[in-house]
């Protein structure tokens, strides 16, 4: 798929503009935020439960609030953090999109395992778990 | 999985952005999506996330055992899902600001 013009610097732009959002207000505090569904109806948390919380704690340096909030969002981050710059690489010098990692058969596979055992963990109302919760 | 034995790349052939060629010089191999649907995963829409990640599974898996037909499709569904979960998700959240600015300015001219 070949990327559009207005592609790249739209994302750039919106991305910009929710980071100054959440870096100015905190979602666990204002009501304009949009609260899970999953969680309003049954009081559980979902694998993004807290990543609104989390993106504000992080913009603020605060990664141990973030991990608190969602474990799942500040570990995912170095894996994005790869992934985006293999493709800036591929962007600019043209040539094809070269980390094998995500390519390969096992590594979705792995994801969706942490993702799953994650929503069931950070659900489990004891000690060691209760650290998973979003709050 | 050797069966598919690079020949040589035909010079000034590069795969379109964005896909690479592992093992197949002929068939590049599909765009699984496997960050966007994390994405979607963490940030919106969980269940089309998902969807999205086993979707990016099945793409790999397929290429490697040669079907490219059909990681051809679960590329689709993985880019169907993901495109899903991200309108879905800017939907509800512009919905759910639109609504509360509503509630807020009726609830001020009701005197509350």
């Amino acid at each position: 798929m070949r990327y559009k013009k207005w592609y790249l610097p739209g994302i750039l732009i919106v991305v910009a503009a929710l980071a100054v959002v959440y870096y100015r207000y905190d979602p666990g505090r204002s009501v304009y935020f949009p609260k899970c569904p999953f969680h309003t109806f049954t009081g559980l948390d979902c694998p993004g439960c807290g990543s609104q919380r989390a993106i504000h704690a992080l913009l603020h340096g605060n990664i141990g609030q973030a991990a608190d909030n969602n474990l799942l969002l500040v570990m995912s981050l170095p894996f994005l953090a790869v992934h985006y710059y293999h493709k800036t690489v591929s962007g600019i010098t043209r040539r094809p999109y070269s980390w094998r990692v995500v390519g390969h058969p096992a590594t979705a596979r792995i994801i969706f395992v942490i993702v799953v055992l994650f929503w069931i963990l950070r659900n489990i109302p004891l000690t060691p778990f209760q650290y998973l919760a979003s709050d | 999985m050797e069966e598919n034995q690079p020949f040589g790349q035909p010079p000034g052939q590069q795969p379109p952005f964005g896909q690479s060629n592992f093992n197949n010089p002929l068939t590049p191999r599909p765009k699984n999506y496997l960050v966007e649907s994390i994405l979607v995963t963490i940030l919106c829409c969980l269940p089309l996330g998902i969807a999205g990640i086993v979707n990016a599974a099945n793409v790999n898996s397929r290429y490697d055992a040669g079907d490219y037909a059909g990681a051809q499709a679960a590329s689709k569904d993985a880019w169907k899902y993901t495109k899903l979960g991200f309108i879905i998700g800017l939907v509800v959240g512009i919905l759910y600001f639109v609504v509360v600015v509503i509630l807020g300015v009726g609830g001020a001219m009701l005197g509350r």
